[in-house]
């Protein structure tokens, strides 16, 4: 480092630093402040109508004791996992075959495009006639809604290799097999992770439309027979559940990028 | 084998010309007609202006580009595509951003079919000889521009080509690694004794590196061939520079360049 230290400038400089180095008080903080407004505000209202963050606490106490929330979270954690599983296996390959060959592009391309803004809910009642009442039909949504993002992204990101790169892989005989996972793969990762962090996040929704739709079980079940008990409070427990799912599955992916794709962070220009 | 007073020829090129499709539907003639020997252990430089074809040229030795006329021979085979007999140092080095220097030297090892410790070995040996054995660890993001075109050269050392092929190597780089990469080069060369094709717009790096210097008209044509009668070892370039040998070659390949530039512009006149 050729430049000198920054001479100190106060309070605020020591705050910035110590929040640069714990960023997760940001979000602590964030957090509380926006329940103590939601309990402010909440608590003199209609329990059938709103509901404030001690009332879900003491619902949330209740579910877990009686057991009803871990089964709901199983029953619903099966078809999410295995819909956006097949979701990786399927959509990773298809992405790379449709970016690597102009033919399969042009012939298939589209359809992928045209499935990903497809209002895929208004189909549900057709996939519950196709696949009956059962946990086949929420494995099939969380399929369909969670591919298009990862082979879009997949693809996306073996386009915008360089062409050069994969010149100096044809220039030192690398087969088309060699060239797609020495060269190609390994650049388009960070793409590709970003599609299944936007894939995980559409698998969480296609499951809760899934389960509300069809009543089956699970949480979106749960959600749907807390709400006709008019248990307002109750009904924020599975709700909460799924946005700390969306929030710790992107955090686990997040983390896999780091790991997988360290050079990708250095290389590119972030907010500071 | 230093008694053998011809060399034998490392590539022959008779009549080869790269055409191209034009977008208004015309045919662009990117290196037309072109002919030259190259002995084995010898240095040319190519050179011209900006879109003369140098660079479609030596895409073609390597390999990389199909001809559309001509015959190209290299290493005594017609060359009908790439082949580990020939390696690229490529103009901005394009290493692979996420291997390690080490790694990247490998590369052409691997589609080479070297075994991995065998492999890691070679690797190390190439970064050594281009002076770069602290940093095998290092990501291309963490090396600066010159210490990744030393990556680019060792990665082409490493399988061991016939012909090294140079695509304006140090063309980004700024002045003072440029020069310490050429006399890197130059030892390199004499001491591999490897044929280099070096294509360069800098007239001062094509006198002071070369046997022979072509010069490319804009038409795509090779229209002057300059031998460099600069003894070697050339071991001190800075000395090089201030002959007058030096200094009437490079003269000669500019009034060349312009000349070729001022009839280019009377032709599209015309």
């Amino acid at each position: 480092m050729s430049e000198a230290p920054m001479p100190p400038a106060g309070r605020a400089a020591g705050l910035a630093a110590f929040l640069k180095k714990h960023p997760s008080v940001l979000a602590i903080f964030s957090f509380c402040l926006l329940m103590a407004i939601w309990e402010l505000a909440g608590r003199g209202g209609n329990p059938l109508l709103t509901s404030h963050p001690s009332a879900v606490y003491a619902a949330l106490v209740k579910q877990l004791s009686s057991g009803v929330l871990v089964n709901a979270l199983l029953q619903s954690l099966q078809p999410l996992l295995i819909g956006y599983g097949l979701a990786v296996l399927l959509g990773v390959p298809i992405g790379l075959v449709l970016g690597r060959s102009w033919v399969i592009e042009k012939s298939f391309g589209f359809y992928f495009v045209g499935l990903d803004a497809t209002p895929l809910v208004a189909f549900l009642p057709v996939f519950i006639l196709w696949f009956g009442l059962h946990v086949l039909v929420k494995i099939v949504i969380v399929f369909l809604f969670s591919i298009t993002p990862i082979v879009i992204n997949t693809w996306m990101g073996v386009k915008a290799v360089p062409k050069t790169l994969v010149e100096v892989g044809k220039s030192f005989v690398g087969s088309e097999s060699f060239i797609t996972r020495k060269i190609v793969l390994p650049h388009a990762l960070p793409s590709i992770v970003v599609g299944l962090r936007l894939g995980i996040g559409r698998a969480i929704i296609a499951m809760a439309v899934a389960e509300l739709f069809t009543a089956l079980s699970g949480l979106g079940g749960l959600l749907l027979k807390r709400s006709e008990d008019y248990d307002t409070a109750g009904m924020f427990v599975p709700a909460f559940v799924f946005m700390a799912m969306g929030i710790i599955a992107n955090y686990f992916l997040a983390a896999m990028e780091r790991r997988i794709a360290p050079w990708h962070k250095a290389t590119s220009a972030g907010n500071e | 084998m230093s008694d053998v007073s011809h060399p034998p020829i490392m590539v022959r090129a008779r009549d080869v010309g790269r055409e191209f499709a034009a977008p208004d539907g015309g045919i662009v003639r990117a290196v037309d007609g072109v002919s030259f020997d190259i002995a084995a252990g010898e240095f040319v430089a190519i050179t011209g202006q900006s879109g003369c074809g140098k660079t479609t040229l030596l895409r073609m030795l390597l390999g990389l580009m199909p001809r559309t006329s001509g015959l190209l021979e290299a290493s005594g085979r017609p060359v009908l595509g790439c082949d580990h007999k020939r390696a690229m140092v490529f103009q901005n080095a394009e290493l692979l951003p996420w291997r390690s220097a080490l790694a990247n030297v490998e590369l052409g090892l691997e589609t080479k079919g070297v075994p991995s410790p065998e492999r890691k070995r070679i690797a190390r040996r190439y970064l050594e000889l281009v002076g770069l054995s602290g940093a095998e660890a290092r990501r291309p993001d963490q090396l600066s521009g010159g210490m990744r075109q030393r990556v680019g050269l060792a990665r082409a050392l490493a399988v061991d080509p016939d012909l090294l092929l140079m695509d304006e190597p140090f063309g980004a780089l700024d002045a003072h690694t440029r020069e310490g990469l050429q006399a890197e080069l130059i030892r390199l060369h004499e001491q591999m004794n490897k044929t280099v094709v070096f294509v360069t717009h800098d007239l001062d790096e094509a006198v002071l590196l070369a046997d022979r210097v072509f010069v490319m008209s804009p038409a795509g044509q090779l229209a002057e061939i300059v031998a460099i009668p600069i003894p070697r070892p050339r071991s001190d370039p800075e000395l090089i520079r201030t002959t007058p040998l030096f200094t009437e070659k490079r003269y000669h390949i500019w009034q060349t360049m312009r000349r070729l530039e001022v009839a280019s512009r009377a032709g599209a006149a015309a």
